[in-house]
Formats: C-alpha cells, sequence, structure tokens
C-alpha cells in the first residue's frame, strides 16, 4: 500500500486542518461532516490539574538546582587544579625526572645487574650466586661458567636492533632477570 | 510561540536559569501532557509519564544540540514517544478506565456543556484512536493534539514529510468513518 499518495483532496482537508488548528476559521467548518468531526477532534482538550503541572514544575526546579550544583563543582575542582599547576610549572617537569632518577638507583642496586655488568667488562657472564643455587644441574656438571653462547643456544635471547654491524640482544638469564647487551655482528 | 532563535537561545540557558527552564516548561507541558492523554487515557498514568518525559529531558538538556532541521520540540516529543513504546511494552496499560480516572474536558461551544458527556466523548473518541495502524495514530495525535507541524512529526518519527500528510489524512477519514459507525 503507497503511503504517499498526495493527492488534491488530501491537499484542501491539510489546509482546512491547518485552518482549524491556527483558530482562523473554526466557524467555516462545521457543514461538512468530516471537518466537523475534525473540529470536535481538535477542541476536546484534555486540561491537567493545576496541582499537578505546579508539583512536577517544583520538583524540576529541585532537580534542575542539584544539576547545577553538582556540575559546577566539578567545574570548581577542575578549574582548582589546573589553577595549582599553573602556578607551580615545574612539578610538571620535575615529575617525570624524579621517577626516572629512582628508577636508575633501584636498577643500580641490584646484585644482579652489578653482576651482569662486571661479566660483560670481563667479556664473560657469570652466573649469580642465586642462579648457582638454584641450578643444581649446573654445579653437578662443574661448569659454573655461563656463557653468551651457552645462552644463545637455549635461545633465551631477542634481538631488538640491528645497527652497523652492532646488534642490541636482550637476554634472559636463569633468575628470570634480564641484560640488554650490544654485540658485534662480525665476531 | 516561539521562533527557533527564541527557543535555542532559552534551551541554552535553561541549562542553569530557572526563569528560561519555566518558559519551556510552560510552553511545552500542555501540549506534551495532551499528547500523553490521548494516548494512555488515564490521568494517574498520564501524569506518569509526563513527569518522567520532564525529568528525562532536563537531565538530558546539556547533550542536546540543535542539529540542521531538528529542534527542541522534536527532541522532547521524541522522548515522549519513547517513553510511551516502554510503556506499552511493559503492558502497564489499563484495559478499564472510570470516568472520574479521565481528565476534565475544557468547555467549548462544539462539545457537550456537561463535563461528564465531555468526558465520555473523549474516552469514545481516545477509544477509537487506539483501533488506527500504529503509524496512523502517532501521527495524528502529534498533529492534532501535541500540535506538532508535518515537519517535525517526520523528524520525529523519522519518516518524510509527504508520508506525514497522507497519513494524516487517512487516519482522519479511518477515524471518522469508525466515528459514524458508532452513532
Amino acid at each position: 500500500m503507497p503511503t504517499n499518495n498526495y493527492n488534491p483532496d488530501n491537499e484542501n482537508l491539510l489546509s482546512q486542518i491547518e485552518k482549524m488548528l491556527s483558530k482562523k476559521g473554526r466557524s467555516l467548518i462545521y457543514k461538512n461532516s468530516l471537518l466537523g468531526f475534525c473540529a470536535q477532534l481538535i477542541t476536546t482538550k484534555p486540561r491537567a490539574k493545576k496541582e499537578f503541572g505546579q508539583k512536577l514544575f517544583k520538583k524540576l526546579q529541585k532537580e534542575q538546582f542539584a544539576l547545577s550544583q553538582k556540575t559546577s563543582s566539578t567545574k570548581e575542582a577542575l578549574f582548582r587544579i589546573k589553577q595549582e599547576l599553573s602556578f607551580k610549572p615545574w612539578i610538571l617537569k620535575a615529575v617525570p625526572l624524579l621517577a626516572s632518577l629512582l628508577l636508575l638507583i633501584s636498577l643500580a642496586s641490584s646484585d644482579n645487574l652489578k653482576e651482569s655488568w662486571a661479566s660483560l667488562l670481563n667479556g664473560q657472564l657469570k652466573p649469580s650466586a642465586k642462579i648457582l643455587q638454584k641450578d643444581n644441574a649446573l654445579l653437578e656438571s662443574g661448569s659454573n661458567l655461563l656463557e653468551v653462547a651457552e645462552l644463545k643456544k637455549q635461545k633465551n635471547y631477542k634481538v631488538l636492533k640491528e645497527h652497523n654491524g652492532f646488534q642490541l640482544i636482550e637476554y634472559i638469564l636463569l633468575d628470570g632477570s634480564k641484560m640488554i647487551v650490544v654485540e658485534s655482528i662480525l665476531f | 510561540m516561539l521562533n527557533r532563535n527564541q527557543e535555542k537561545k532559552l534551551v541554552r540557558r535553561a541549562q542553569k536559569d530557572p526563569q528560561a527552564f519555566a518558559r519551556l516548561y510552560n510552553f511545552y507541558f500542555p501540549k506534551i501532557y495532551r499528547f500523553i492523554t490521548w494516548r494512555v487515557g488515564h490521568n494517574g498514568d498520564t501524569e506518569d509519564l509526563v513527569s518522567d518525559i520532564f525529568f528525562k529531558a532536563l537531565k538530558n538538556l546539556s547533550k542536546f544540540h540543535f542539529q540542521k532541521g531538528a529542534n527542541f520540540g522534536s527532541w522532547l516529543f521524541r522522548i515522549a514517544r519513547n517513553r510511551l513504546i516502554d510503556y506499552y511494552k511493559a503492558g502497564e496499560k489499563r484495559k478499564l478506565v472510570n470516568l472520574e480516572d479521565i481528565p476534565e474536558i475544557i468547555s467549548k461551544e462544539i462539545l457537550p456543556q456537561d463535563r461528564m458527556e465531555r468526558k465520555e466523548l473523549f474516552q469514545k473518541l481516545q477509544k477509537l484512536i487506539q483501533t488506527l495502524p500504529n503509524v496512523q495514530k502517532e501521527t495524528l495525535t502529534l498533529r492534532f493534539f501535541a500540535e506538532r507541524r508535518n515537519k517535525e512529526i517526520a523528524e520525529i518519527l523519522g519518516s518524510s514529510e509527504k508520508t506525514v500528510a497522507s497519513n494524516i489524512c487517512r487516519a482522519l477519514r479511518n477515524l471518522h468513518k469508525k466515528y459514524k459507525n458508532l452513532q
């Protein structure tokens, strides 16, 4: 069934309705039964109780007040934080610097890292005391030296970057700690 | 009557200013009330629905943006329409409504003088409207009782202006025929 058959009859009816709704030609329409019916329909206006309309409006005003308080307090809090931060711009710069310093200190104080650095400087990787305790198999075989080649065999490494004949490799040691080493591909 | 610019300013101010909100409320309250009453028929249910609609509108007022062609009225009536859909889905509708539960009908020369007779007439017409197909029912109530223009109805229902116009005519003829059969 088509929904948009817009014919002249419809157009006439719609313009009459328009007149009725705009309260211009209500007296002209009573002769026509369909338009008379329209007029009856339009004038049958249910009215809300006054108390209901007023009560609802008061409730809405309370709600509006609560909502505006909520949004203004959030805005105020945000504004205060923003202002405090704008007065102390050094905080914004100092926080990441301080965090990096703390990280460096904690890394430097790590025993494993110290040992790793020492072994790297010696050109060999020596197992730490913890590894010696954990890895009985190594102790039994008498080999207390763990070379980079050994680690490579176990595939406990990951090449992070290659550049101009050098590799940046991350080794995972037996105790689970990680170490990053720069190696030359040529050797 | 509010023009588009006036309404735009009022809506922006209404988020903070109670006076601006009061103007919007006074303008739309009778229309929303009539629209809901004609669809529901029961005064208590109408009051609950109208309250829900205005509270929802107030809470979401900050989210409302004027878009091309869309206005505050069509946004508000979309809220009303959705609330009605929920109402019918939940099966909250009352089957029998006493005349006492029907709101007062404003006296006009064309209508019966007796207030109970006016209520009876309203009940008869309201029941007849309920028998119309959904689209016709919605279009007719939005045009006649909510006093929305065809363009706005098209926005609310998501259809074209031409479809709205033809649905109004079809609904009226249909309703008139049913009404004549009742006499």
